[in-house]
């Protein structure tokens, strides 16, 4: 008598909506040992053996200050922060508001230096501050203990519900106008959301 | 209390927000209305770079804001309200 052995057809397992854009794929690849997770065409997730969890489409966002900009005397104003380094969800407008407006609810981290290019008078300072939905959000002082250029780092932690917007200021009293420092060095933000 | 009107070529729509409501979005946001402008001008700001990356061969972010509606204005391309109802067309069970 013969004997049959049956194996298993399966080389990869998935799981997937009706018409098959929505899914999650443990084998995708031969033995790639990689659980990979995909919304509406767009693959969002990745899990590997290694424990390391891409998010690929997270948002998240860094810009800078391309040319110097004169802020006047102790004037909150907004930085005309216009290049970007990345904007995955293109939530940045660089061109007309300079605004960040997130596209989902969520805990998000941001980040911001703003550097002058000229000295702050003795005793004076500067501030970076952040403004959420057009409204003072929190701010970060340095004061000169000499006649120097100052540098402001700010980052805060902060819920943002869908279409809320930030935007980043900067404050001086040093008498007169001075300018924020360009470049990705020197006046700068960063939001990444975290959840 | 807050009235907002949003006029269409199909007639107006009328958003109405009681006094608590309008605190509540007072609390949020500095002004309101700047809010809601913001809104409307992001999402239309995003959807019109999708359509340009979508059909053109041009990078949304290397050309200008006019240029882009140009490419928008002339192309053909599918509104929601079109894809929802082949959508329902298609799916009658």
């Amino acid at each position: 008598m013969g004997q049959s052995a049956w194996g298993s057809p399966f080389a990869r397992s998935i799981i997937r909506d009706t018409d098959g854009d929505t899914k999650v794929e443990t084998e995708k690849n031969p033995d790639e040992d990689i659980v990979r997770i995909t919304a509406g065409g767009v693959e969002g997730g990745k899990f590997y053996n290694s424990g390391i969890v891409d998010f690929a489409g997270q948002s998240a966002c860094s810009a800078y200050l391309g040319s110097n900009q004169s802020i006047n005397n102790t004037t909150w104003t907004k930085l005309q922060i216009d290049t970007e380094n990345y904007d995955v969800q293109n939530e940045f407008d660089p061109v007309t508001n300079y605004r960040f407006t997130a596209i989902s609810s969520g805990k998000y981290i941001v980040a911001m230096l703003v550097g002058t290019a000229e000295a702050i008078a003795d005793g004076q300072g500067q501030l970076a501050g952040l403004y959420k939905n057009g409204a003072y959000f929190a701010s970060s002082k340095s004061s000169a203990p000499k006649a120097t250029s100052l540098t402001s780092f700010l980052t805060v932690e902060l819920e943002l519900s869908a279409n809320d917007y930030l935007e980043f200021f900067v404050w001086q009293n040093h008498g007169s106008a001075r300018n924020m420092l360009a470049g990705a060095s020197n006046t700068w933000f960063t939001v990444h959301k975290l959840s | 209390m807050l009235k907002i009107t949003v006029e269409t070529d199909e007639g107006n729509q009328v958003i109405d927000l009681s006094s608590g409501e309008q605190k509540a979005f007072e609390f949020v946001a500095n002004e309101p209305k700047k809010w809601i402008e913001n809104a409307i001008r992001n999402l239309v700001r995003q959807a019109v770079d999708k359509i340009v990356e979508a059909n053109s061969d041009k990078q949304f972010n290397k050309i200008s804001e006019s240029e882009k509606l140009t490419i928008v204005e002339n192309v053909n391309i599918e509104s929601a309200a079109e894809r929802q109802a082949r959508f329902e067309a298609e799916n009658q069970g």
